[in-house]
């Protein structure tokens, strides 16, 4: 199969010299029926503002068809000019020679050989904006580092991601930490930036403002101490010309440190006339204009990502391939903020009542182990292991997925000694399950806790993972 | 046996004799303490009964103008302190006050709890200054902050009676000649050693009492640092505290040079903690007396001289200072060498000494049970409790202090010793050394 690329709009005015082979002109309008596996990329000509390449860009990124939205975009600029928004490179006409194209095609081969390959599991439109989102980072397998930008309110921008969906970048943050979350992404830490806690903008003043009338408008003073006569006062108090001469004994002031000292600044306030030392620190949004204190406003990590394995799989073979998805409708999988009132309530009855026990069972998988080892067969094998957490539970118990690999059971009734024997035999099952298929065990750790009046779940969950 | 004998050689004497072995008790201490001390029996007592209107008076002048009051404290690593000063300076009943607290340098936490008072409302201003210049500094960094018509200076360790604030403005709204109040100063911590227990009665006698009787002579020459309210205008006159140490004494006279009247009031009650340790109080007693030398006998001279600004009273403070603390302290050490030397003092030495002892006893019983009079209302269980301690008063008063004194004197005299005193930074003694200040 011939891969060729798909030029936007037409550019019949220009002689580029390329091959017919490797050209295909398409219009706007064709994409959504155009034979999606041909795609090499798509060119589209971005040196004049009329042609609006950002539109069309931003038409192909939210294109439902994963054949279209994920193939590659290259732009061509004039000499000089960055990379566009959901673009993934850009190209000069002067490199618009039949070698650079080819090398192009080549470079995006394994791009596009990936959603080919996850075209043909499933070409059902994609209109989930997070799996969009993981499907390009998938795609690309590559690292996605941020870029400041001042053209977009979080002050960061993911430049290929930007252009998916309507979302403003806070949503494109929220995708990625669930994602994150869900470990179908890993994060690198690149920086933390405060975020206006009322519209997410990363343009933020510090200003220091005055105490008592929270006025901006402050004058700082040093201090000057005359040692002589010991008196202490504000620099102006002490300004004479170009001289500092002391306004309680009238000498000249001749070196700081031999016959004077700046032992601390003050600030004065132009509005009501206090004066103090430690002024106040607000942030005022260049967006919405509300002031705010510091550790009011949102401090968010900006993260470099990178898919994993539960992401490739997932991309691939949908999120319903994930465990938690298998889970889901066998055992009616409660959401943490169910699970938490729940736990809240079976608390307070034990406490109430004093004549029986409950446990919490905290069991973590190695999960990307399970997606490196079984690749496509993952959704198969998670089918069997929900098969050993249903012999483990009753009707009764409930069950909660934190994220792809750490789950929590609530065992009504059941004292962690009885909890200990459950949790033994739905070992020895995973193994069995294990060894027949890999011949080799499966590293996961558990715990169990006896749920108490005091007990809380993120404390117990932290206890757990620290431990 | 001992005291037959003694009472036998007590009687043997004639009032040459008499004269001869117990002259400093006799011409001296027994005048200039004793007999002045009764001033406040036959004196203070019916003055404060007369002038009672006039007070009450004033009391609803101040509460008509209602005047603010900055109460400022400067001092270096006294973070502790100040919840306890804050705390009693909220509790008055006189409201109108700003509390100024000034951070000469600490190297402790003392930034972190006064800035935490400051954001809690407890202080209405703390300033820091990261170099340290001195309390002079401090307080004068206080003042350049402050708004208040009245200035009251308050140590860092000390808090106040509850009525404090309100009873030392009372004199300015009684005679606008007044310049500057100060404030009864007691001890805080008089439970905790025989060196603060010793204290205590010692500040019944010298402050309580003594300042009551010299404020009523129009002598006073000293307000305490640790409690003492001043004018605004006056101090802004003055552009505050000079360098110490000694400032507090300083700025006294300079006030009465200006010719305000300073007076004392016993009722404006303000605790303090004193040394618990004697080396402590050997040391602060060692750089209280060298100022003496160092600002009446160097800076203040000039009030002793004939000028076109002499003022009698003036005068006699200093003298009167000058001569019962400096001079008379000679005294002590001609009489050592007469019971030395003399040989029929020498055979009799420990009769001598034992009545001496018996007469200083009997004054200081007489002494502290004026101050209790002189205290009222304000007597407290803590100074009763002081009563088994007087017998000790002539061994502290009279050996231990009047070594320190004697010794301080002759270091300020010799070797100007006030200058290298850590107390001040030395960049600011040094300057003050240059300038024979």
């Amino acid at each position: 199969m011939v891969r060729k690329i798909f030029i936007i709009n037409n550019l019949d005015n220009e002689n580029f010299d390329l091959p017919e082979q490797i050209v295909e002109l398409v219009s706007e309008q064709d994409l959504i029926s155009l034979e999606t596996q041909t795609i090499a990329f798509f060119l589209i000509d971005g040196r004049s503002p009329t042609t609006k390449a950002d539109e069309i860009v931003k038409n192909i990124r939210n294109q439902f068809k994963p054949g279209i939205y994920l193939r590659p975009i290259v732009v061509i600029v004039n000499d000089g000019e960055e990379v566009l928004a959901g673009v993934d490179s850009v190209i000069t006409v002067t490199k618009m020679t039949e070698p650079s194209i080819n090398e192009l095609i080549s470079h995006y081969e394994p791009v596009n050989q990936w959603i080919d390959k996850s075209i043909s599991h499933s070409n059902v439109p994609d209109s989930g904006y997070v799996f969009r989102i993981l499907r390009l980072i998938v795609s690309r397998a590559t690292e996605f580092v941020p870029k400041t930008s001042l053209k977009k309110l979080s002050g960061y921008s993911y430049p290929l991601l930007d252009l998916v969906g309507e979302h403003e970048n806070s949503g494109l943050f929220q995708a990625l930490e669930f994602l994150e979350s869900q470990k179908l992404i890993s994060g690198r830490f690149v920086t933390k930036a405060h975020f206006c806690c009322h519209c997410d903008s990363a343009f933020l003043n510090f200003k220091e403002v005055c105490p008592q009338c929270s006025s901006d408008h402050l004058t700082s003073h040093e201090l000057i101490h005359h040692f002589k006569c010991s008196y202490v006062g504000e620099m102006p108090e002490y300004q004479n010309g170009d001289e500092l001469v002391c306004p309680k004994c009238d000498r000249k002031l001749k070196h700081i440190g031999v016959d004077y000292d700046k032992p601390s600044v003050v600030h004065r306030c132009n509005q009501c006339n206090n004066r103090f030392q430690e002024a106040i620190i607000l942030t005022q949004c260049f967006n919405c204009g509300r002031s705010t204190e510091p550790e009011n406003q949102v401090l968010r990590s900006i993260k470099a990502y990178k898919s994993t394995a539960i992401g490739n799989n997932a991309a691939i073979y949908g999120m319903d391939s994930l465990f938690s998805k298998v889970l889901e409708p066998k055992f009616n999988l409660f959401s943490t903020k169910d699970f938490r009132r729940l736990l809240f309530i079976e608390r307070e009855r034990i406490h109430r009542y004093n004549i029986s026990s409950s446990s919490l069972v905290f069991i973590q998988f190695d999960i990307e182990q399970i997606y490196i080892e079984f690749g496509s067969k993952a959704q198969e094998f998670f089918a069997e292991l929900s098969e050993v957490f249903k012999s483990i539970l009753r009707n009764s118990d409930v069950i909660s997925s934190q994220n792809e690999s750490l789950f929590v059971l609530l065992l009504l009734e059941t004292s962690a000694e009885n909890s200990k024997i459950a949790l033994s035999r739905f070992e020895e099952g995973v193994n069995k399950l294990f060894i027949h298929n890999l011949g080799n065990k499966l590293a996961f750790s558990s715990h169990i806790e006896e749920v108490k009046h005091d007990t809380e779940l993120d404390k117990s969950i932290e206890k757990f993972l620290t431990n | 046996m001992f005291i037959d004998n003694t009472l036998a050689f007590l009687y043997s004497l004639d009032s040459k004799e008499f004269l001869s072995y117990f002259w400093p008790f006799i011409f001296f201490d027994f005048l200039r303490y004793l007999l002045l001390d009764l001033l406040v029996v036959f004196v203070y007592f019916p003055k404060r009964f007369f002038s009672r209107q006039k007070r009450k008076f004033a009391l609803t002048k101040l509460y008509q103008e209602r005047p603010l009051v900055s109460v400022i404290v400067p001092g270096k690593n006294e973070g502790k302190h100040i919840p306890r000063l804050a705390d009693s300076l909220k509790k008055q009943n006189y409201k109108n006050i700003e509390i100024i607290i000034v951070d000469d340098g600490s190297d402790d936490n003392t930034e972190i709890i006064c800035r935490q008072l400051e954001l809690t409302g407890n202080i209405d201003k703390f300033i820091r200054n990261d170099i340290r210049g001195g309390k002079a500094s401090a307080a004068n960094t206080a003042l350049n902050y402050s708004n208040g018509k009245y200035i009251v200076h308050i140590d860092a360790d000390s808090h106040l009676y509850y009525n404090s604030i309100e009873t030392i403005l009372v004199p300015f709204y009684m005679d606008s000649s007044v310049g500057a109040v100060g404030g009864d100063v007691r001890v805080a911590n008089t439970e905790i050693s025989l060196a603060s227990k010793l204290q205590a009665i010692e500040y019944m006698k010298s402050i309580s009492t003594g300042r009551t009787i010299s404020s009523i002579l129009g002598l006073l020459r000293i307000i305490s640092g640790a409690h003492g309210a001043f004018r605004k205008d006056i101090l802004n006159r003055l552009g505050g505290w000079d360098v110490g140490p000694g400032l507090d004494g300083d700025i006294t006279l300079k006030i009465r040079k200006l010719g305000y009247r300073v007076v004392h009031e016993p009722h404006a009650i303000c605790f303090t903690n004193v040394p618990v340790k004697f080396s402590k109080l050997a040391k602060q007693r060692f750089r209280w007396d060298r100022s003496m030398v160092r600002f009446r006998m160097r800076k203040h001279v000039d009030i002793l001289l004939p000028s076109k600004n002499f003022s009698l009273r003036n005068f006699i403070t200093s003298f009167d200072n000058l001569l019962f603390n400096v001079i008379l302290n000679l005294k002590w050490w001609i009489y050592v060498i007469q019971l030395i030397f003399i040989p029929s003092a020498k055979e009799n030495l420990e009769y001598i000494i034992f009545i001496n002892y018996m007469l200083y006893f009997a004054v200081n019983i007489i002494e502290y049970f004026i101050a209790c009079l002189l205290y009222e209302k304000t007597l407290m269980k803590n100074d009763l409790l002081l009563i088994p301690f007087l017998p000790l008063m002539p061994i502290y008063t009279g050996i231990f202090i009047r070594l320190v004194r004697s010794y301080a004197y002759l270091m300020e005299l010799i070797n100007k010793s006030s200058y290298n005193d850590q107390w001040n930074p030395w960049k600011v003694s040094k300057i003050s050394k240059q300038e024979k200040m």
